[in-house]
């Protein structure tokens, strides 16, 4: 373990008793419980306003086309119709050409949602079919209808990355376009003792928010205000104003009361969706809710990219890594929205962040097609990358007959390793204490009945790493930065105005318990509130990419720290009193003779207090973690339980260990879903399971019977106590662990999840 | 579930008798939908399978919600939930209702499902009825017409349809009680832990000195339109002596009596989809299972 410490602070070394609310470090209550669990708390679909009319979209059933006419007529002269607006008509950067099954051709804004929704049936609209490409592989040849040109900006994203492709096989409908090399992976790979090559192709999957996407729309004067759960509201709105070619100043987004579950997918804005609630909100004159139904959640809100990576690896006699080499082909889809660009990165860096390659070659594709629109979803491109790399490193170390924990710590980098492809160094201690804990803890839980012959067990280990705080540490002199404002009001409250959008994962809590441990003043006073994007403080990109306890942690901590100095200077000048006398224990400030719990001090001023703290990192720490999984197989029916999974994660500091937890059970969640059950059915494009009763979810008897988690503490210097990214980081480990276990009881190694009982029963014939 | 059938602009009656009720169903007859705990008919109305301009709700109704034991049978309430069920000492003597209703679902399903309702529905992939179809239940029917009641095989008649008129409403389910002979087992396989692939419950009844089946009734959910029973597995295991060989061949007997469907229709279908080879692999596993775990419980020994 690091024996630096958290330059940012450390956990103080004072008394606190009132550990209920005021400690980091401790599993504090939840501040948004209460409204939450009666019912009050109001999210952003029950949003309602004097006026409101309500839209609805007219998608497309081709994947791809020409639109030719659109006839507004019958529906316009439906009773409680307001306004109907072809796709050409609607604002921002729409062209007439239809690119998946779902694109808009036309927007309806009625009275009421179901004459909305009645109406949109009504649109007629004549298409002129184009054909269409569905895999990711055929697009990029010459001979592919073309959806887009490559290196295309039609505003879906800001801070393009250009690219030039340097593979004469992939040719157009290129997304976007990585490569790298170090050393000479061809002679190495050559030499290699033992050598494995292996394709592995992760599914089409989808958060399942259980709140839809909505937004509500109105326009003050040149102004479009957006209000909705973003979980990233200043890049959405730089973005949304790129693509309606507004002036980012005159796009506001501003958050519901209370934030709805996002996992990525509510982290970008969504071509469907914003622009079209705005063009209707014009029209009409009105604020425009557009809430979508379920199966458009599923068609429009951005899948994870199904992706696909052909790996080859050799290795040496005694097991050391000599040459990888990686080719990626991944979909994004119809539309470009600057993530293909993170999917690739995300598996062209993380290897040489965990293991020392001194052979390694590298290029990826992200590439346009007509299926339905990929984007973010926790832990973008690691979760699926880690699925196939550490399937592959499983696979290989069975091979040459390397135990597969000793084949993973024997080949971890250490000591300053640089990666070569970011130019960050690492030194893997927090990958190793994870390996070391998740071992124990499995071997001290571990009580698995093997007597009955008739079941078939295996166990499974992985290890993957994802870096806390995207687009930072990797780019030259970017950094990330957020700022957060307190208040002090003469009723006693304390107001937390912060870049962090509460989604659920608690961080509301976190900033609250950071502020308290720095003020003494109890999380029950202090109210947290994510600033619309209209205020002046700043914060770049809200709470994704598991940023929020690092960035957003580190800006609450100084504005904590300056609110207690400005305390102690109030509490001295009321005592007559050196400031220095001035100390805060627990929730009790104290002088030299006296002392006055903070929340009685907070009532006693007269004016109010307000300070601001900032934070700016470059550094984007990587977050490890080793996970542990049991099954137990029925060879004769393919039923697969897990039953028992350790989740040892190197989380920096617990803030809150049993946010920790939530986090690291929710990861074990989304990754059983993805290995065992989930995946978007397309035929030419057009969505088959788009309901719950289809699309399989994991119900919660199919969890793991007994869930473990380890929390491994490493002490980030830049984060908040030593605190790092937990949300996303969790994910990747997930699906490699369970498909090792499989691979372990059943000999069979499984690329192309979901594994479903079937699957596995098949593989088991004789 | 639950759905707010008021935004639908559905009328929504809530009769406090089994006569007010059946008088209700008569004047709005096939406009009408009978709801008990609205697990099944939620889904078929938002997803517009169904469109009734009016509801029935009978939860409120006293005599539909109670179980009985006579001198020689067992009676369940139409509204009796699954739950109420699991939790009474009388119906959980049956071994394989008991194994099929405490697998249904979730416990949000299982406190609002029914017995009324799963029967009405004739749902293939529902776990109970198999079981009922195991103690040979009987359905009880009424009508302002008068009552009438028809054998629970009989009543089911395709898939989503049963023997039910316009005008008519399931009302009780009985079924004889057991004997020390007899005992039963259900045992289903659901990759997602909900909705069962294949279920299969097997009642079997001992001879007197515990070494033959004198009787038994295999019946299988999510193999056929609806829930059905194997007479090729049940002929195979009358009055057979006990072996697993036995038992095995009498299971290979099953798929001779089903035409298996690789996608249940509309609503219910798999997540995800099987092929018919798997289908008739797991009726057959489970089939063997069932026998074996019925007659281990009835006190035979394999």
């Amino acid at each position: 373990m690091s024996s630096d410490k958290s330059k940012l602070g450390s956990k103080s070394d004072r008394t606190i008793i009132n550990e209920d609310e005021i400690s980091v470090g401790k599993s504090v209550k939840r501040i948004d419980s209460l409204e939450k669990v009666t019912g009050k708390a109001i999210y952003g679909t029950d949003l309602k306003n004097e006026g409101m009319v309500f839209g609805a979209v007219v998608r497309s059933d081709v994947p791809h086309g020409q639109i030719i006419s659109v006839d507004t007529e019958t529906a316009m002269s439906i009773d409680g119709v307001i306004a109907v607006v072809s796709r050409q008509e609607l604002l921002g950067k729409f062209d007439n050409r239809i690119r998946f099954c779902g694109d808009v051709i036309a927007a309806v804004a009625a009275k009421d949602i179901s004459t909305a929704k009645r109406a949109a049936r009504e649109v007629a609209y004549e298409i002129e079919p184009l054909n269409p490409v569905f895999e990711a592989s055929e697009a990029v040849r010459e001979t592919a209808p073309r959806l887009h040109k490559n290196n295309v900006d039609i505003g879906q994203h800001i801070d393009g990355h250009h690219f030039e492709v340097e593979n004469e096989a992939w040719v157009q409908n290129i997304d976007d376009y990585h490569k790298f090399s170090l050393g000479n992976f061809e002679k190495a790979y050559q030499e290699a003792e033992y050598t494995l090559e292996e394709t592995y192709t992760s599914p089409r999957v989808t958060h399942c928010n259980l709140d839809t996407h909505c937004t509500v729309a109105r326009w003050e004067e040149e102004k479009l205000v957006l209000t909705e759960m973003l979980a990233s509201p200043e890049a959405g709105k730089k973005e949304l104003a790129h693509f309606m070619q507004m002036e980012p100043k005159n796009v506001e987004i501003r958050m519901p009361p209370t934030g709805s579950s996002n996992f990525g997918g509510r982290s970008l804005r969504k071509l469907t969706l914003e622009p079209i609630a705005a063009t209707l909100a014009k029209l009409t004159e009105a604020p425009v809710k557009l809430w979508w139904g379920r199966d458009e959640e599923f068609i429009a809100a951005e899948t994870r990219h199904k992706t696909e990576y052909e790996i080859q690896m050799g290795i040496s006699a005694d097991g050391k890594i000599e040459a990888v080499k990686t080719e990626v082909m991944t979909d994004t889809g119809a539309y470009p929205n600057g993530i293909g660009h993170i999917v690739l990165w995300m598996a062209m860096n993380r290897l040489l962040d965990l293991y020392k390659i001194p052979n390694y070659e590298y290029e990826g594709v992200s590439t346009f097609t007509n299926n339905v629109p990929a984007g973010e979803y926790r832990g973008i491109g690691s979760t699926q990358f880690w699925f196939a790399m550490d399937s592959h490193m499983d696979e290989l170390a069975r091979k040459a007959e390397i135990d597969p924990l000793t084949f993973r710590q024997q080949n971890l980098v250490k000591d300053k390793y640089k990666n070569e492809a970011t130019g960050t160094i690492n030194d893997g201690t927090g990958a190793q204490e994870c390996l070391k804990r998740g071992q124990e803890r499995l071997d001290e839980v571990y009580n698995i009945d093997t007597t009955d012959t008739s079941y078939l067990y295996g166990v499974g280990l992985s290890l993957a790493v994802h870096p806390t705080a995207g687009n930072i540490g990797e780019t030259e002199g970017a950094t990330d930065v957020s700022e957060v404002e307190l208040t002090v009001f003469e009723n006693g409250r304390v107001h937390a105005k912060t870049g962090a959008v509460e989604q659920g994962q608690g961080s509301d809590t976190v900033i609250a318990q950071i502020i308290s441990e720095e003020t003494g003043i109890p999380t029950h006073l202090i109210d947290v509130e994510r600033f619309p994007t209209s205020d002046s403080l700043t914060d770049e990109y809200g709470s994704i990419a598991s940023r929020t306890t690092y960035v957003v942690g580190g800006a609450a901590f100084e504005a904590g720290q300056n609110l207690a100095k400005k305390l102690k200077e109030y509490a001295a000048k009321t005592v007559d009193t050196d400031v220095k006398n001035v100390r805060i224990d627990d929730d009790i400030i104290r002088w030299p003779g006296g002392s006055m719990p903070t929340e009685q001090l907070l009532r006693s001023i007269e004016e109010p207090i307000n300070i601001v703290g900032r934070h700016e990192t470059g550094k984007q720490p990587p977050s490890y973690g080793a996970h542990f999984a049991v099954v137990k197989i029925d060879p004769e029916t393919g039923k697969i339980d897990i039953q028992t999974y350790v989740a040892a994660q190197d989380v920096g500091y617990a803030i809150n260990p049993t946010g920790v937890e939530g986090q690291l059970e929710g990861a074990v969640l989304h990754g059983t879903e993805f290995v065992l059950f989930s995946g978007l059915d397309l035929h030419n494009g057009s969505l088959q399971n788009a309901n719950f009763t289809e699309y399989a979810t994991v119900p919660a008897p199919k969890m793991p019977a007994q869930l473990e988690t380890e929390i491994v503490e490493s002490n980030e210097t830049a984060g908040p106590y030593g605190a790092k990214g937990v949300g996303t980081p969790c994910l990747p480990p997930v699906a490699p662990a369970i498909l090792n276990a499989i691979r372990d009881a059943t000999g069979h190694r499984f690329t192309e999840p979901p594994v479903t009982s079937e699957a596995l029963h098949e593989v088991l014939q004789p | 579930v639950s759905t707010n059938f008021s935004s639908l602009n559905i009328g929504y009656e809530s009769p406090n008798s089994a006569n007010e009720a059946r008088n209700l169903l008569e004047k709005h007859g096939k406009r009408a939908k009978i709801v008990a705990g609205g697990q099944t008919l939620s889904l078929l109305v938002q997803h517009k399978t169904v469109d009734p301009d009016v509801l029935i709700d009978i939860s409120s109704i006293p005599e539909f919600g109670r179980i009985k034991e006579g001198e020689s049978f067992i009676s369940i309430g139409a509204t009796v939930t699954y739950d109420q069920l699991l939790s009474n000492p009388v119906v959980t003597k049956y071994s394989a209702l008991y194994d099929a209703v405490s697998g249904i679902a979730d416990r949000s399903v299982r406190n609002m499902g029914t017995v009324g309702g799963a029967i009405s529905h004739s749902d293939p992939a529902f776990d109970i009825v198999p079981a009922l179809l195991g103690m040979d239940a009987t359905v009880h029917i009424a009508s302002v017409d008068g009552k009438r009641t028809v054998p629970l095989s009989e009543f089911q008649c395709g898939h989503m349809t049963t023997d039910l008129g316009d005008n008519e409403l399931v009302e009780t389910i009985t079924f004889d009680k057991r004997d020390s002979r007899s005992n039963s087992a259900y045992i289903c396989h659901a990759h997602n832990g909900y909705w069962s692939t294949v279920g299969v419950c097997a009642a079997i009844t001992l001879s007197t000195d515990s070494t033959k089946i004198k009787e038994a009734k295999v019946a299988l959910a999510g193999v056929d339109e609806y829930a059905v029973r194997s007479p090729s597995v049940e002929k195979r295991l009358k009055n057979k002596p006990l072996s697993k060989t036995m038992i095995q061949n009498a299971a290979e007997a099953v798929i001779v009596d089903f035409d298996p469907i690789d996608r249940i229709s509309e609503p219910h279908r798999q997540a995800p989809p099987v092929s018919d080879d798997y289908k008739c692999n797991l009726s057959e596993v489970l089939t063997q299972r069932s026998i074996q775990q019925g007659v281990k419980r009835a006190g035979g020994e394999l």
